[in-house]
């Protein structure tokens, strides 16, 4: 009668030793398999390809300081040469390739709302002497009847 | 003084109207740069003079690098360390015949300046020992029409003399 229970109780212990047993397993191949990481020239390659579409971008008018400043840093831990430090910078390399895809993909709109600002700023100091020259007299008067209403004229 | 009299009006008005056209002026003219790269050579506290005269063959000096960006857009520079004498100095229009020891490089946002902290390797031929020999920093921009490295003519040296190391 009492068979059925051990048994269980065996198959469930067999059960949690194999999973102990391929949790610690999986932990230490990840620790001795290192992540693929690129090589210094092939990133080297990458980070000038990048800087070459940073540039375009640039002369666009293109606000491209952050994605440079992170280039920056990739080319310095790559100066390191050891390899934790290309890992990182390939980390950084992959975050700017996203970057610039992204400004690329939004430079149409980037240069419109440019644009918009610049001609509207253009415009609105334009409209200063019409504005002023219709408003400045109607002010100009109104301000002189108020400051006056209170006058009283003297027999 | 009435404002509002035709002749005063019409100074106001003037006034305001050149005021107007050279703000227009201001924000419509495209923006100009005078391209150039500042390039300089400081001491191990990153600051001008102070510099060391000797050093042991082998030993890694610690000097600082000063990059400023005036291009008009980013830049990306090298600056190619090698060490020769008198003879083997870089001219401003074509760099040293030496071969780089190290190379280091930098990326700079338009305006942008950087001092890089370095380790120079003093590793002269031997020939060189007792003798004073010339680091040799060349700055090389990467051409991005050409799509290639290009010396820039400028360059900064430091004189030192080579002493033989120190047994251990």
């Amino acid at each position: 009668m009492n068979k059925k229970p051990v048994t269980m109780l065996r198959v469930i212990h067999i059960f949690i030793i194999i999973i102990l047993h391929v949790t610690i397993l999986t932990y230490s191949l990840s620790l001795s398999i290192p992540p693929a990481k690129a090589s210094p020239s092939k990133l080297q390659r990458e980070i000038i390809s990048l800087y070459i579409r940073l540039v375009r971008l640039s002369e666009e008018g293109i606000d491209t300081r952050e994605p440079v400043n992170l280039l920056s840093e990739a080319l310095e831990l790559l100066n390191n040469e050891d390899n934790a430090s290309i890992i990182k910078a390939q980390k950084i390399v992959s975050k700017v390739r996203e970057a610039v895809e992204k400004l690329e993909a939004e430079k149409p709109s980037i240069i419109i709302s440019k644009n918009l600002s610049k001609y509207g700023t253009a415009a609105a100091i334009a409209s200063i002497p019409v504005l002023f020259y219709l408003l400045f007299p109607r002010i100009y008067l109104e301000l002189w009847y108020k400051t006056r209403r209170k006058w009283v004229v003297e027999k | 003084m009435n404002p509002l009299n035709e002749e005063v009006f019409a100074a106001i008005m003037a006034l305001i109207v050149v005021g107007s056209a050279i703000g227009i002026a201001q924000v419509l003219k495209p923006e100009t740069v005078s391209p150039f790269t500042a390039f300089g050579l400081l001491n191990e506290k990153c600051e001008i003079g102070d510099y060391p005269a000797k050093a042991f063959y082998g030993e890694n000096l610690t000097l600082c690098l000063l990059l400023y960006n005036n291009e008009g857009s980013p830049l990306l520079a090298q600056i190619r360390y090698k060490i020769g004498t008198n003879d083997t100095l870089p001219s401003d229009i074509a760099p040293s015949r030496k071969k780089p020891i190290k190379i280091y490089e930098a990326m700079l946002s338009r305006g942008e300046n950087i001092t890089i902290p370095i380790q120079a390797p003093v590793t002269p031929e031997r020939a060189l020992i007792g003798k004073r020999a010339a680091l040799i920093f060349e700055l090389w921009i990467y051409n991005v029409d050409e799509r290639n490295w290009t010396y820039t003519g400028k360059w900064v040296h430091l004189y030192l003399e080579i002493l033989e190391e120190p047994l251990p």
